[in-house]
């Protein structure tokens, strides 16, 4: 702690130094000043290189050449132009000391480490990079934050330039993943994509080779039924969570009391519960029911039957009317968050006006209340329509393969499920057999529709921010 | 306290005129929203009753059950039923020839100008028929050309018989390997079959005896029963065809036949003892065709010349569709012991055949392996015909079975081996047929789930008729002037709706509790908490590992690994999307974490090829995989002396250095993908946070001259820290809670706690994924049956659940409870 404010008060002093500096001195005083902030230009750009070194390190899968120089460069660099400003100002930056030991260190240890580390009995053989290309990125950052503020002038506003590279890294990392993870679904995926695979469903029933003893399926892949199977959930679960979502919603933000805390407080468990858990506990029903064939009504309804064409009903393992049911339990808080949050937000002025002409508890919900919060419901319902296509916990206990159909009381089946199955399913199943080269292309659309409703969404949301900002006509 | 609208006069003042019609209007419209709704749900519900069952067939032969005197000619009709045209129609026959002999095969009158599949002219037709008297078989095709046969029920085939004289006996004619075609589409159909049999009552006729009966017997007799009577024990197998235990579930067609096996083709047995003496295993079900529910009896009979002791061998069947209830010894030899002999080693061999995934070849195989039974030389030897042991299976699902044994070991009295032949027999499966008994096979469970189903649904029931009534209730004060004090409309609907939730909620926990339970005798508290478990779910029945610590370990390592990383940088771009812009970066970044939100996680799960590719094998895998993915020495690396001694590797050329099982990732993997999962996810939380922060202190600080920065780090940050604490719990249960992300990364079975514990590049799944595996084995999803996991699992995949739901409960519960303290230590 003393050692950190010390520093600190180094960095200070040496801040005000340098201000004093740049404001009160005339002449060589101010050709000095400049001089000390354009020297940190050269650690700025061996900073820079240092930072493009340490992200081709991390992709790589060479051993490292350029740790070493990289390390001794930054260090170099620094010491340059620190010794810079010590002979002319005879101000010494400690953080910069600091940094300039670490690089040091640094470089030491990229060039006496082992090429391969092991042991520990960890299981995995650890490329050297793994430890240097993290740790020039810190490095080449923070010697890139240094020479900035140094080169700005140490000024508060410099310190807040400063920060800049520490945000922007982590930001440009992770940019890079969500980048690699688009490339990878739309490239794999449009390689994969035709109009025949979408508009055919995946049928397992075509032979190949039909010889009386060895009838040989070949089963031809398609998609159409976890499109509409995916489209169908998003609605059913929708209109299933919305009365209760905005019921909730609604008594939560206007009765607030006992009750409310319970509601609230259940409706946050069940958004915080993993999904795996509300499958397990509905998939309990159906083990109840395993051999019941699938005639009785219970069965048709929870499980699902699918008919075939032969007539034949077979049970199926969960009915897109259960499946749907569960998955409203999980978006229905979405719906009363969103709805909680457009009642609070009711200008104190419209609900006093509309008690003070006379309007009763149920008119004014219906008619200032409710069309207030309209716009963020709707906004609910849309993060909500989102959220169904990432419930495949759930639904991984109750999928089919979806080869007989998609309504209420069929099996249900997504696209989601699809690219789970066809991925991980055993290698010598149909469906898995069948699908597995498009499963990128299932992913593609998956992607293709929740972005939809996320991106419809967030529009009603700006919309709603251009209310919140005084325009009642927005709306 | 904010004005609720809930003002006393309302119900004091007289209704405002305008009000009059509303309510009206409301009343109306409720009203028929309650209609559309019931009619929909009432459409729902019947929508697959009113689909009739059209294109399943069935088959009876007529009459059933016929007696005739022995020499007396007799013939039976084969009634043919279905729900739609048919075209062609194929099944065979097959009657002891010793006791009956075909005479002539006639079209039914709807088929008449049906063209036989063995031709129409009367030589070959002749032929066929004496085949059949040879060999018990004949194969019926009638193809109906250029027509169709309607739909109904019709007589398909008559067939002449003339009954042989002598002894007497009871011949079944059995159909089997029936198929109809439908007219208009050609795709053929299952058919339910009704065999039939005839008794031949003791009596001399005039009809020629059997052809050559004493030396053209079938060669694979198609059962015991069947076999030529030249061992002088002809009888056993009405002890071994009774229905087992369980059989008495209600067939649907009635079993009125015992179908037998037909003995696999290939070695026939040799009818002359010389040589090595061989054993023929047959395998007879008590029904050829069940419904699904029902059990049938599978019953193993050998036929072997020399005694044995010991008996051997695998019975295969299709276990999407049959599952092994039990296997029990045959009480043809008392004495005789099951093998393998202790129960559990048996009830374990039954759980792996149930579930048998371990093949990828045979992916709906099971195998009930090495079982047989032994015989102690005290009590007898095994010798000639009789059942060896029984095997009940239940139809889970529709469709036609083979159930086949296929011997392993047989060793005789001696100790010598001998060789042996298997055989096969097929049950159909089908739904139950008939409408008025189709409830009463779902039994007693079903009944459980119809109470929960109707419970549930008569509250819902009761809960929208509250709010209907509710809504439509006239001004709450009565013509008598009593004021009732009823709450207003929206107080009642808004508190109903909303309790849906909280009552599901509580079943929801209810269930997971009670599913829970058996786990605690079953494995046992202890064993549950073990720190071993056995590396496959299926096979872990076998060695009773059923401890949880290592999915308990592999979730806390995911935890931290995806906090780790998602934290820091949701916390950069919370900073930037509102304390520091950075000009329009803030403004591009918002909508773009808006937008990440959206991605579900199965899309995560499937990138996790690209980075193993670009990550995980340069960094962390440096193998001989490695080695010659890159190109072999390019990188210094000989793949011959790759990976040096002491280095945990697969042992295999070409594998990863902790994969045993050719799974690519770890939990590291797992943690890094989730983090990208959770970074949009607790983004916007914590810039609301930021925002959200009491701005006093902000500008108090901003005031003073501070930086920006500074007053981030000072004034902002620690105001903050509630919420974004708050945001970082919510964040560690969606990590934790998913599923997808580890399955694919980590895989789904926790195997040990990894050792040292910080070994992030072991697979070690968490409790969500490893939980879900045991309850549905994930590895069979995609044939969309999957067999059910034994009991156990189930019970330890719930303590799962009830892990992870205590988890979320109790980090809510606290979380809230810390905030209500920081929200109050901040107002005071």
């Amino acid at each position: 702690m003393t050692a950190r404010s010390e520093s600190e008060l180094a960095l200070e002093n040496s801040q005000s130094t340098a201000a004093g500096l740049e404001r009160f001195s005339l002449g060589r005083s101010s050709q000095i000043a400049r001089s000390i902030r354009l020297v940190y230009g050269l650690p700025l750009a061996v900073s820079l290189m240092g930072i493009a070194g340490g992200m081709a390190l991390l992709i790589s899968d060479q051993p490292d050449p350029i740790a070493t120089p990289a390390f001794s460069l930054l260090a170099l660099a620094l010491l340059a132009a620190t010794l810079h400003v010590r002979m002319e100002t005879a101000v010494t930056s400690r953080s910069a000391l600091a940094l300039i030991g670490l690089l040091a260190v640094s470089a030491l240890a990229s060039l006496l480490l082992p090429k391969w580390l092991y042991g520990l009995q960890l299981n995995a053989i650890i490329s050297r990079t793994a430890i240097t290309s993290p740790l020039l990125l810190v490095l080449s950052t923070a010697v890139c934050s240094h020479s900035l503020r140094a080169l700005l002038g140490n000024t508060p506003g410099a310190g807040d330039k400063a920060l800049y590279p520490w945000l922007i890294l982590p930001i440009f990392l992770v940019v890079l993943a969500y980048g690699l993870i688009f490339f990878n679904v739309v490239v794999d995926g449009l390689h994969g994509l035709s109009l025949d695979l979408l508009t055919r469903a995946y049928d397992p029933t075509v032979v190949a080779k039909n010889v009386t003893a060895n009838t040989q399926y070949s089963p031809v892949p398609g998609l159409r039924n976890q499109i509409l199977g995916s489209l169908l959930l998003l609605a059913m679960s929708l209109s299933f969570a919305a009365l209760p979502g905005i019921g909730a919603g609604v008594f939560m933000a206007e009765y607030p009391g006992r009750i409310a805390t319970v509601i609230s407080l259940s409706l946050q468990m069940l958004r915080a519960i993993s999904l795996f858990v509300i499958g397990a506990a509905a998939y309990s029903m159906i083990l109840g029911m395993t051999g019941t064939p699938g005639d009785d009504l219970t069965s048709k309804l929870v499980r699902g039957v699918s008919l075939t064409s032969t007539g034949l009903s077979l049970p199926e393992r969960g009915s897109f009317l259960l499946v749907s049911g569960l998955v409203a339990l999980v978006v229905a808080p979405v719906i009363a968050k969103m709805t909680e949050e457009g009642l609070r937000s009711v200008p104190r002025e419209l609900r006093e006006a509309s008690v003070a002409l006379g309007a009763g508890d149920g008119f004014g919900l219906r008619r200032v209340l409710l069309p207030w919060a309209g716009p963020n419901i709707l906004t609910g319902l849309l993060i909500a329509a989102a959220e169904t296509s990432a419930s495949l916990a759930i639904i991984i206990f109750f999928a089919g393969t979806g080869e007989t159909g998609v309504g209420p009381v069929n099996g249900v089946t997504t696209l989601d499920f699809a690219i789970f199955a066809s991925h991980w399913g055993g290698g010598g199943n149909f469906f898995a057999t069948a699908m597995n080269p498009y499963h990128m292309t299932a992913a593609l659309l998956l992607i293709v529709l929740a972005l939809g409703m996320t991106v419809a969404s967030m529009l009603m949301q700006r919309r709603m921010g251009r209310r919140a900002r005084g325009s009642l006509t927005a709306i | 306290m904010k004005p609720t609208s809930r003002p006393d006069s309302d119900t004091d003042s007289p209704p405002h005129p305008a009000r009059r019609p509303y309510r009206r209007r409301l009343r109306l419209g409720g009203a028929i929203s309650v209609l559309i709704a019931l009619a929909v749900a009432a459409s729902l519900a019947l929508a697959p009753l009113a689909v009739s069952a059209g294109g399943i067939g069935t088959l009876a032969v007529n009459p059933t059950d016929e007696t005739v005197a022995g020499g007396a000619p007799f013939s039976i009709d084969i009634v043919q039923k279905a729900g739609v045209a048919t075209s062609q129609v194929q099944t065979d026959l097959t009657f002891d020839p010793s006791l009956v002999q075909l005479q002539e095969i006639k079209a039914g009158p709807a088929w008449t100008g049906s063209v036989f599949a063995f031709g129409n002219d009367a030589a070959t037709a002749a032929d066929a028929i004496a085949g059949a008297n040879q060999n018990g078989t004949v194969t019926i095709t009638v193809l109906a050309t250029g027509k169709s046969v309607s739909a109904g029920e019709t007589t398909f085939v008559t067939l002449r018989f003339a009954a042989v004289s002598g002894p007497g006996g009871r011949s079944e004619l059995r159909l089997r390997n029936a198929t109809m075609a439908d007219a208009a589409t050609q795709a053929t159909f299952p058919v339910i079959l009704t065999s039939g049999s005839v008794t031949i009552t003791p009596g001399g006729g005039s009809v020629s005896s059997p052809i050559a009966s004493g030396s053209i017997t079938p060669s694979l007799p198609p059962c015991p029963s069947a076999t030529p009577a030249e061992s002088g024990t002809a009888s056993p197998l009405p002890s071994a065809m009774k229905p087992g235990p369980k059989g008495s579930a209600k067939p649907t067609v009635q079993p009125s036949a015992a179908p037998c096996a037909t003995p696999a083709p290939t070695p026939a047995p040799s009818p002359t003892p010389a040589g090595p003496a061989t054993v023929t295993l047959y395998l007879v079900t008590d029904h050829d065709t069940v419904a699904v529910g029902d059990t049938i009896t599978a019953t193993i009979l050998e036929n072997s010349d020399n005694p044995l002791s010991s008996v051997t061998f695998d019975v295969g069947f299709d276990h999407s569709l049959l599952q092994v209830v039990s296997v029990d010894a045959a009480t043809t030899w008392q004495g005789a012991t099951l093998i393998p002999s202790r129960p559990s080693v048996v009830q374990a061999a039954i759980d792996r055949a149930n579930s048998a995934i371990l093949d990828v070849n045979y992916p709906n195989e099971g195998v009930l392996q090495g079982i047989g039974i032994n015989v102690p030389a005290e009590v007898g030897d095994v010798s000639v015909s009789g059942s060896l042991l029984t095997v009940t299976l239940k139809a889970i699902r529709t469709g036609n079975v083979d159930i086949q044994v296929t011997p392993v070991d047989a060793t005789d009295a001696t100790g010598v081996t001998e060789q042996m032949v298997g055989s096969s027999a097929a049950v159909m499966i089908a739904t139950s047929t008939g409408g008025a008994g189709g409830g009463g096979a779902t039994g007693g469970k079903g009944l459980d789930v119809d109470w929960v189903l109707l419970v549930s649904a008569s509250v819902l029931f009761v809960e929208l008729l509250a709010c209907v009534v509710v809504m439509l209730l006239p001004a709450r004060t009565l013509r008598s002037g009593v004021r009732l004090r009823l709450p207003s409309w929206p107080f009642v609907v808004s508190l109903l709706l909303g309790l849906i939730p909280v009552g599901l909620f509580a079943g929801l926990v209810g269930l997971i509790v009670v599913n829970s339970l058996p786990a605690l005798t079953s494995p046992g508290i202890a064993a549950l908490f073990d720190d071993h478990f056995s590396g496959h779910v299926y096979s872990n029945a076998t060695s009773g590992a059923f401890g949880l610590a290592p999915a308990v370990a592999g979730t806390v390592l995911i935890g931290i690994v995806a906090m780790t990383i998602a934290l820091p940088v949701s916390l950069a771009l919370a900073i930037v999307t509102t304390e520091f812009p950075m000009g329009p970066l803030g403004r591009v970044l918002r909508p773009v974490v808006g937008l990440l939100s959206g991605i579900p996680p199965i899309i995560y799960a499937v990138s996790m090829v690209a980075f193993v590719r670009i990550l995980i094998i340069p960094k962390f895998t440096a193998d001989s995989t490695f080695a010659t993915f890159n190109g072999g020495a390019a990188i210094g690396v000989d793949p011959s002396t790759w990976p040096p001694a002491g280095i945990p590797s697969g042992g295999l050329p070409g594998l990863f250095p902790w994969d045993l099982t050719g799974m690519v990732g770890c939990t590291f993997l797992a943690g890094l993908l989730i983090s990208l999962l959770v970074i949009p996810f607790i983004t916007p939380m914590i810039a609301d946070a930021i925002r959200n922060a009491p701005t006093s202190t902000r500008e108090a600080s901003l005031a003073l001259g501070a930086s920006r920065a500074y007053t981030l780090r000072h004034a902002i940050l620690p105001r903050a820290l509630p919420a974004i604490l708050s945001a970082v719990v919510l964040g560690l249960l969606k990590a934790v809670g998913d599923v997808a992300i580890v399955t694919f990364a980590a895989g789904a079975e926790a195997d040990t706690i990894p050792n040292p514990i910080f070994d992030i590049f072991e697979h070690t799944p968490s409790l969500a994924a490893h939980g879900a595996n045991m309850i549905v084995p994930f590895t069979q999803l995609s044939t969309g049956m999957v067999t059910q996991s034994s009991a156990a699992n189930t019970a330890v995949g719930y303590v799962c659940a009830l892990l992870l739901l205590a988890l979320a409960v109790a980090m809510i519960l606290i979380l809230n409870s810390l905030q209500a303290r920081w929200r109050r230590s901040l107002a005071g």
